[in-house]
């Protein structure tokens, strides 16, 4: 398995969760053909990084691309258990679209490494720490696509919905944290460095932990939660990947391309 | 506006004031034991103001979700500012460490006044925050930083530290052999070294280092080829309140796996 056989893994699995999300909305009855198809988008792209993970000898954690991978996966999965808690028709096909972008972005832009895997992320703390925080992006990705839905149709249905995706999320954001800082002391001394990545980590469990609090506290002004969702999912992007647009983090030790 | 929070706007204004006049906190007076002093000291004065005056406005205000609904935000926009403009060293400023403080008196108050149904997990997340903070802030005043620069077969007592000052330590390393492995295209694939200090041998690698005592650990942090062979990095990390942040994480990641499993509180509903 290599990158080469992506596009066909990556076509196949947008083709079968589009034909689940889509016959979720023409025919919201049918739940078993609708899981099915669901189930096997997943399975195939589970297929490819099982495969991939094998070819490389080591997890595909390393670079963009291949957390892109993880990204996709994940909020298919996720997609596919808040459809099947919480029955909204159209988060099928929410999710399918998110997972479908980043599968066209590796496929126009594939981001190919060979096996090299630096010192640094020779660790037991490198699959937990970066899987956690795939499931947690994944997670968010759903309640920030329920906000959105909410603020567009000023409807505070989903505050239900979004207070449980959020305290799983946090909750996984805390642990790929946890996971991280144990980790960050035994490769470079410290637990907390205030890294850039890290920094905006704090920030990003921050807005979320405002949302957790604010929701506790009875507030209940829908529009103000959703927005607070919104933009911590931003910021939660600005944690995955825009700080290294910034020039303050130039020196920051989680840049994943690895240059040979 | 609630006198409160205006209370919160003085309270931030006077750091801001410390600030311009002072500068930067100087972390070498908050050593120990003046920084345990001063946690002991913030945690008996709370908790007996908490016990005499336990229903007063303001107590209660400072326990309160209102006023973690201002520090959680203040807290992220001094993160914004440190992850923005990490020349101004932010972190050993007044006003984040102020923050720090709001953050930890609402904690406090929080967990000696929680009388919630979700007890165990409640602790969990909050307890371990706060030992996460205490130790951190106050314990980087304890932390240090120093490297050792050695050849193979060479036996140093040298250290530097981020100034590049000489410091003597109170014990030798005599590095015995150091081994690097490369990819093809010259990436280093491991590297390991055999180090002794202090009667023991110990090889260490990336990821994988010595922890020589309770407070200090000795690291491989890199190497660099000259022509008499290659010269390795060690380093030395001096950190008394290790454990107790340990510990803070642990207690705090169980808090958060209780959090996935149990969902959102019930409490709240549309």
């Amino acid at each position: 398995m290599s990158w080469d056989s992506f596009h066909f893994y990556a076509i196949t699995s947008i083709l079968l969760s589009t034909a689940g999300a889509v016959l979720s909305l023409v025919s919201p009855g049918r739940g078993k053909p609708i899981r099915t198809l669901a189930l096997a988008g997943i399975a195939v792209m589970a297929a490819f990084i099982a495969g991939l993970w094998i070819s490389l000898g080591r997890p595909p954690l390393k670079t963009m691309g291949e957390t892109r991978l993880w990204y996709s996966f994940f909020v298919l999965v996720t997609g596919y258990a808040v459809y099947t808690r919480w029955n909204f028709r159209w988060i099928l096909l929410l999710t399918t679209v998110l997972a479908s972008v980043f599968n066209i972005i590796n496929m126009a832009r594939p981001e190919i490494h060979d096996q090299t895997l630096v010192p640094a992320l020779q660790s037991f703390w490198f699959i937990p720490h970066v899987t956690i925080y795939m499931v947690a992006y994944g997670i968010l990705a759903c309640s920030f696509i329920l906000a959105l839905a909410g603020l567009i149709r000023n409807d505070m249905q989903y505050l239900e919905s979004t207070d449980t995706l959020v305290y799983i999320g946090t909750a996984m954001l805390f642990l790929g944290l946890t996971t991280g800082a144990i980790w960050a002391k035994q490769a470079w001394g410290n637990f907390w460095e205030w890294d850039p990545k890290e920094t905006w980590a704090a920030v990003t469990c921050s807005g979320y932990l405002l949302y957790i609090h604010l929701r506790l506290s009875g507030k209940k002004n829908a529009r103000t939660m959703y927005w607070i969702i919104v933009i911590s999912f931003l910021l939660l992007q600005m944690c995955w990947y825009g700080y290294q647009y910034i020039p303050a983090s130039e020196n920051s030790m989680h840049m994943y391309n690895i240059s040979k | 506006m609630s006198r409160y929070y205006i209370i919160i706007c003085i309270y931030f204004l006077v750091a801001g004031i410390i600030q311009i006049i002072f500068g930067n906190m100087d972390l070498a007076f908050m050593a120990f034991p003046v920084n345990a002093a001063v946690a002991a000291f913030i945690a008996v004065l709370l908790f007996i103001l908490n016990r005499e005056y336990g229903k007063s406005k303001v107590i209660s205000f400072l326990a309160s979700l209102k006023t973690t609904a201002v520090a959680i935000p203040v807290f992220a926009a001094c993160c914004l500012v440190i992850a923005l403009f990490p020349k101004f060293n932010f972190t050993t400023s007044y006003i984040f460490n102020a923050s720090l403080l709001l953050i930890s008196v609402n904690l406090f108050l929080s967990i000696i006044r929680y009388k919630g149904r979700f007890g165990f997990r409640f602790m969990m997340n909050h307890v371990g925050i706060i030992m996460i903070i205490t130790a951190l802030s106050l314990g980087s005043a304890d932390l240090k930083k120093l490297k050792v620069i050695i050849y193979e077969g060479q036996t140093v007592d040298m250290a530097y530290d981020g100034n590049g000052t000489p410091c003597k330590l109170d014990y030798e390393i005599s590095l015995a052999r150091f081994e690097a492995s490369f990819y093809e295209d010259g990436t280093p694939s491991s590297y390991s070294a055999r180090i002794s200090a202090g009667g023991r041998e110990k090889i260490l690698e990336v990821n994988s280092p010595w922890a020589k005592s309770w407070k200090e650990d000795i690291y491989i942090s890199g190497y660099e080829p000259y022509p008499d062979g290659l010269c390795c990095f060690l380093e030395i990390v001096i950190q008394p309140w290790k454990y107790m942040i340990l510990a803070g994480f642990i207690i705090f990641a169980i808090g958060s796996v209780m959090m996935i499993f149990g969902g959102k509180y019930g409490r709240q509903r549309t």
